[in-house]
């Protein structure tokens, strides 16, 4: 019977920190609508199913939205999820007071039709001066869909962001966070307490089994840990089954690496690998990657001179018009062939 | 069928190394089909690697001889095992001899074990390589060494390992183009699936050494421990090599403890195989690894009083035995290589002071290793007397080495620009996790325990 108490003691403690969870600052869900937010560049704002999507004016400037001054009290910590389809696309969170800028962070946005949070963690921002807006930008991004957003000063909440699956994860994770400390700093101190009170009660009663104790505190905190890892690999799984196993061809997104996959399958329909070199203009980090999905195909990072067989993947620079190459806004070659994978990447055969 | 083919590829040399190991009493059956396959594979990638050297490339006929001695071996044993029986450690079942709470708590980690393998699993399967080293390196110079069907390939064209990257080790990619040349097509799948292969063999291994030491409960929270730290999940997902680095470094280790339990040069033997498959690995291997190892099996030699000659023969044996890697750094230049990284060429060692908070911050704030090290600086601070035992010891010295020269690699040289970006300081780490919870099972497990094996 004491045991069934001290258990629903600590279901009762559990379910107080599960249901703290929605956080005290600004909550906004697109079904509320805009009220009072602000924007430029924006052409159009169309309400789905389940958010905004806003669509970015033909002038090339990128979109920026506000939360207007008053509705924000404390943004140390602001989620906001979405989802897009741009590629090379990333967005930057302002934080203002009293127009002006205060802190800003950027961040890299994925592709795919699978919701991404987005988390901007300004809790180690040493700065007294009150927050009272949020802007965000949206660079190189044609429309966005926005689900919700969550501006809060340190939380509890905090500890629900998702952290995604990332380029870095192989060399570091992130912590996740409690009211803007490591959840490992939290279990540190709940482990110290706990070995206080095992010396304490060591010392008073005497018994054996006191590091054992302990020992135990230590493997519920690592297990606990490895709990919400396992919420955040369920959270992973979900997105790559959206974007990438069960999104239309012409949708597919495998996190980071945009379309380089869908791109490349679409050069090797077309192209069969040989001897001959083919010239590939765009980033590094995409030429090495297609160097290896590509390959025994012989490619050769390029800026200027063609080859044979051209590759342009995201490319600022160059455009294609029907069978007509335009690099650097000029007509370069009209007598080729060119074939579109997208408006930035695509395909061009010289004779 | 492509995953007949896939099994066909690991279990023909593993089968090579069973030939090698299955008369070993002491070794546990699980303990033994994870070292056939890492043996298997691991001599494998050296023969295909002597084939690139002599410029042959891959056939059936160019590989064929290299399993005829493991045949050879294997038919002998054989005959001699239907003439003698020898004793073979007790069976045992895994939620036997527990209580409900045990049951309940063991289940519950098997669980968290077995989502992890899910995870990777489902994580392969549905997307490409993804990271940067996997798609510049590892796969990529597996891909280029299974299209042109010979080890020593390169995609610049200039010959056995002269491109770029020459002096990253080869086993992977080896082992890898030979997956595909089995599947008869690259599948980046079936090639990043030999990385949860290592990931499973490491879990096995950890889990069956510790049960046969510690007890299965002990066992089994330290398995999952090691499977519950995500950067440890996200190298197996990624393919990367400091997983297989830390895999081999434990099982060079397991066979070096054998070695020390029972005075068998075979173990000692393995031990060097091992070692050398490690530094054909990754670079590492040959900085860190191997020094480790040398000097832990040095400090356990100097106290078996033997005579000086036995003891020189013995010293002998443990480097003929790791021999084989040879082959490669006399090729690579990769000594050379390593010298010049580590910035002792050039005399740029000197202590990094501003390394410290990040060390501190990429080990204990970040999630990347979990609790893990907060977890053993408390288990030897709370069980230090235990840290003494001959057990315990056996498998922190090598863990304090092996730390040390990662602490030196990024403390003392210009590798501290690696610390300071948190990148290949996690992943270095990776490479003394598996024998320092080796050493936790130890530290845990009861004053009393005799760590008397059956078949000893």
């Amino acid at each position: 019977m004491t045991c069934n108490k001290k258990s629903l003691s600590w279901v009762l403690l559990f379910s107080m920190l599960v249901m703290s969870a929605p956080a005290f600052g600004y909550e906004w869900e697109a079904r509320q609508g805009l009220q009072g937010w602000g924007s430029s560049n924006v052409r159009d704002v169309r309400f789905t199913g389940d958010g905004l999507t806003f669509y970015r004016q033909l002038n090339g400037f990128d979109m920026m939205l506000w939360v207007p001054q008053g509705m924000v009290t404390d943004a140390s910590f602001t989620r906001l999820r979405l989802r897009t389809l741009a590629i090379d696309s990333y967005v930057v969170c302002t934080l203002m007071s009293q127009g002006r800028v205060v802190a800003s962070q950027e961040a890299p946005l994925y592709g795919g039709r699978g919701w991404k949070e987005y988390v901007f963690d300004f809790t180690s921002l040493e700065s007294d001066t009150p927050v009272d807006a949020i802007a965000f930008r949206f660079a190189l991004c044609d429309s966005v869909e926005i689900r919700d957003l969550i501006a809060d000063g340190p939380s509890f909440s905090e500890i629900y962001a998702r952290q995604g699956f990332r380029a870095y994860n192989v060399n570091f994770l992130h912590p996740f966070k409690l009211y803007g400390y490591s959840l490992n700093l939290w279990f540190y101190a709940l482990i110290l307490i706990s070995g206080l009170g095992v010396a304490v009660w060591y010392s008073v009663t005497r018994k054996k089994g006191a590091p054992a104790i302990l020992g135990i505190v230590f493997l519920i905190c690592y297990f606990a840990m490895d709990i919400r890892e396992v919420l955040e690999e369920l959270s992973i799984m979900k997105t790559t089954y959206e974007d990438h196993v069960s999104a239309a061809p012409e949708d597919r997104r495998f996190h980071w690496s945009d379309n380089l996959v869908e791109f490349s399958a679409f050069i090797q329909r077309h192209i069969q690998p040989g001897q001959e070199e083919v010239y590939f203009f765009g980033e590094e980090s995409r030429y090495l990657y297609m160097r290896y999905l590509l390959y025994p195909m012989k490619l050769v990072q390029k800026k200027e001179t063609l080859a044979r067989v051209n590759i342009f993947s995201e490319s600022d620079n160059a455009r294609l018009m029907g069978n007509t190459l335009f690099m650097n806004g000029k007509v370069t070659l009209e007598n080729g062939m060119g074939m579109l994978f997208s408006p930035r990447s695509f395909l061009y055969l010289t004779k | 069928m492509k995953i007949a083919l896939f099994m066909i590829s690991m279990l023909l040399p593993a089968l090579c190394g069973y030939a090698l190991l299955w008369r070993q009493a002491l070794l546990s059956r699980l303990e033994r089909l994870v070292f056939s396959f890492t043996l298997g594979t691991g001599l494998l990638s050296f023969y295909l690697f002597g084939l690139a050297l002599l410029n042959i490339s891959f056939s059936a006929w160019s590989v064929a001889p290299f399993f005829v001695p493991f045949l050879i071996i294997g038919l002998l044993g054989l005959s001699k095992a239907i003439k003698t029986t020898r004793p073979s450690l007790p069976p045992w079942s895994p939620l036997s001899g527990l209580s409900l709470n045990q049951k309940i708590i063991f289940s519950f980690l098997a669980a968290l074990t077995v989502w992890k393998i899910l995870f990777i699993v489902f994580m392969i399967f549905s997307g490409p390589t993804t990271f940067w080293d996997a798609y510049t390196l590892w796969n990529y110079k597996a891909k280029v060494i299974y299209y042109a069907n010979n080890a020593g390939a390169d995609h610049t064209g200039e010959g056995i390992i002269q491109g770029e990257y020459r002096h990253y080790p080869l086993h992977l990619p080896i082992i890898r183009a030979w997956i595909a040349t089995f599947l008869g097509e690259w599948d980046d799948a079936f090639v990043n699936l030999h990385s949860l292969l290592l990931f499973l063999c490491l879990l096995v291994l950890n889990f069956e050494f510790l049960r046969k030491e510690t007890g299965k409960m002990t066992a089994m929270i330290l398995t999952c421990v090691l499977s519950g730290m995500p950067i440890l999940v996200y190298n197996v997902i990624s393919g990367y090599a400091d997983l297989a680095v830390g895999y081999y470094y434990l099982s060079a280790v397991i066979m070096l403890f054998y070695w020390h339990r029972t005075g068998r040069s075979g173990f000692l033997i393995y031990s060097g195989i091992l070692s050398s498959i490690a530094m054909f690995t990754k670079n590492e291997g040959v900085a860190i690894v191997f020094p480790a190892l040398f000097f832990t099996f040095l400090f356990h030699l100097s106290f078996r009083g033997q005579s000086w000659k036995k003891t020189m023969g013995v010293v002998g044996l443990f480097l003929i035995s790791s021999m084989a890697i040879l082959l490669w750094l006399r090729e690579s230049g990769a000594l050379s290589s390593i010298m010049t990284i580590s910035g002792i060429k050039d005399s740029l060692v000197t202590f990094h002071p501003e390394g410290l908070m990040p060390f501190v911050n990429n080990l204990l704030v970040f999630r990347s290793h979990n609790l893990f090290w907060f977890g053993a600086a408390l288990l030897v601070a709370l069980n230090w007397r235990k840290a003494f035992r001959p057990e315990a010891r056996f498998f922190l010295i090598p863990s304090v080495l092996t730390l040390g020269a990662i602490l030196f690699v990024f403390l003392f040289t210009p590798n501290i620009a690696w610390l300071m970006n948190s990148t290949t300081i996690n992943r270095t780490m990776l490479i003394v996790v598996p024998v320092l919870t080796l050493a936790g099972g130890y530290l845990i497990a009861p004053e009393d325990k005799s760590f008397i094996v059956a078949g000893d």
